[in-house]
């Protein structure tokens, strides 16, 4: 797997960020996990924000 | 063109006009607001020192930003004085106070819920924080507070009130919390989390009054001074009351809906008069009112498909509520009946508790390094539903 460019998306609800290159171990999320394998069930774990409802940082 | 009205602006009622909007992008939708309609994330209003946000960087975005980006109409600053359900239209009064009829074909009551009110004084430095306007309203006071009087009184230590706490001690101030019950979140939590919460925070910042009430407040001008009902008296620069929310339901009791401790509903989210539904912490779903911003979500999910016509019943997925504590990692998981015991796993503060009612989990509690037991507990549920 590609160890740059990895991105950030928000949350569109309550601002929380998913940070491809930290991933979100406590949610079972390892380091380096890109956003689109992240399963589409997967939700906010800050407001149950769908994973649709995360917009890319740019 | 069918026209959608939501009263309320909060999570619930904006995440309904945002779902509607990805569903279908020709019905009309009016949110009727009694603030400004500006878009904040509610819970961090009990941290946001910490996060080093004044009141105004806690909007996400402008009332004006949403009515463009999802195409809806906002009516802020307004009141709601009537709904005439057989002629399927509401009352408001305007901004300025000029009493106006909206028709509808559906409507969505996401009123919300309001801090119950102990009315121990009338003083201003005796805030419950429940918007964001409120939140302004507490930010003024903390700035005018006498620099030798950093100490304030937190009555009630739910979600909100230990939040606070946090908040506060950890920027300089310093706390007394008060509550009727023996420890901090006892509804939540069993006693041996609620004492380590306890004992996490900084002994000379923060003072706990437990299973104590507060009989009055005397207003003596530069400090408050609280008597409680073992005797203590504690002076204060100021209070914030956090003892509770209770629904928003006087427009749906007095326009004849059905209406307990919430706006009562069904898995559709339908009250009992057709074409009328409730959303968020105004509703009382499968007989349970939930104050938490998951299931708002969940729910505005579930009726935005409804209301253009794909019935989806409501399903509540279990989910943790991460109590943000400078001083301790706490997570609930919150249980959805009376009547079971805890069992504690662990040691020192790390240490999950698993709430059984009738032989199965029904809730859970996960303090220090045991919250990163969340994901195995959740699969621990019977059915992952509340």
């Amino acid at each position: 797997m590609s160890t740059e460019n990895f991105r950030k998306y928000c949350c569109i609800t309550c601002d929380m960020i998913y940070d491809e290159e930290l991933g979100m171990p406590e949610e079972g999320i390892e380091p380096g996990t890109r956003f689109e394998d992240i399963p589409d069930d997967w939700t906010c774990p800050e407001c149950s924000a769908s994973k649709s409802d995360f917009y890319l940082l740019k | 063109m069918k026209h959608i009205v939501i009263v309320g602006s909060g999570h619930a009622g904006l995440t309904l006009s945002r779902e509607l909007r990805l569903l279908n992008k020709d019905i009309a939708i009016t949110l009727l607001s009694r603030d400004s309609g500006d878009m904040y994330y509610k819970p961090n209003l009990s941290k946001a020192i910490s996060m080093k946000k004044s009141p105004a960087d806690l909007v996400m975005k402008r009332k004006s930003v949403l009515e463009q980006e999802q195409n809806i109409n906002i009516l802020s600053e307004v009141k709601v004085t009537g709904i005439e359900k057989e002629a399927k239209c509401l009352f408001y009064l305007d901004s300025d106070g000029v009493e106006r009829e909206l028709d509808y074909d559906q409507l969505v009551l996401a009123t919300g819920a309001s801090p119950v009110d102990l009315k121990l004084t009338n003083s201003e430095r005796c805030i419950s924080v429940n918007s964001l306007s409120d939140y302004e309203k507490f930010r003024e006071q903390l700035e005018q507070l006498d620099p030798k009087e950093k100490r304030i009184a937190i009555i009630g230590a739910g979600f909100v009130g230990v939040e606070f706490a946090s908040d506060l001690c950890s920027n300089g101030y310093e706390v007394d919390v008060i509550d009727a019950g023996d420890w901090p979140l006892n509804q939540a939590l069993p006693k041996e989390l609620g004492n380590k919460v306890m004992a996490a925070f900084p002994s000379d910042k923060a003072k706990w009054h437990m299973g104590c009430k507060v009989s009055s407040v005397e207003d003596e001008g530069e400090v408050l001074t609280l008597n409680l009902n073992n005797g203590t008296s504690i002076t204060a620069g100021m209070i914030i009351s956090s003892v509770g929310l209770s629904p928003n339901v006087e427009l749906a009791r007095a326009a004849g809906l059905e209406v307990s401790r919430g706006i009562v509903t069904d898995e559709y989210l339908r009250t009992n008069y057709a074409n009328i539904y409730a959303l968020g912490d105004c509703a009382e779903t499968f007989n349970i009112v939930r104050p938490f911003i998951g299931p708002a979500t969940q729910s505005a999910k579930c009726l935005a498909k409804t209301l253009i016509g794909e019935e989806t019943a409501v399903e509540f997925i279990r989910q943790a509520v991460q109590v943000k504590l400078s001083y301790i990692p706490l997570l609930i998981c919150p249980a959805s009946e009376p009547g079971g015991d805890w069992n504690i796993d662990g040691e020192q503060i790390n240490l999950i508790a698993r709430y059984i009612s009738a032989s199965r989990l029904n809730g859970f509690s996960l303090l220090g390094e045991a919250v990163t037991q969340k994901i195995q507990l959740l699969k621990e549920f019977p059915l992952n539903t509340a």
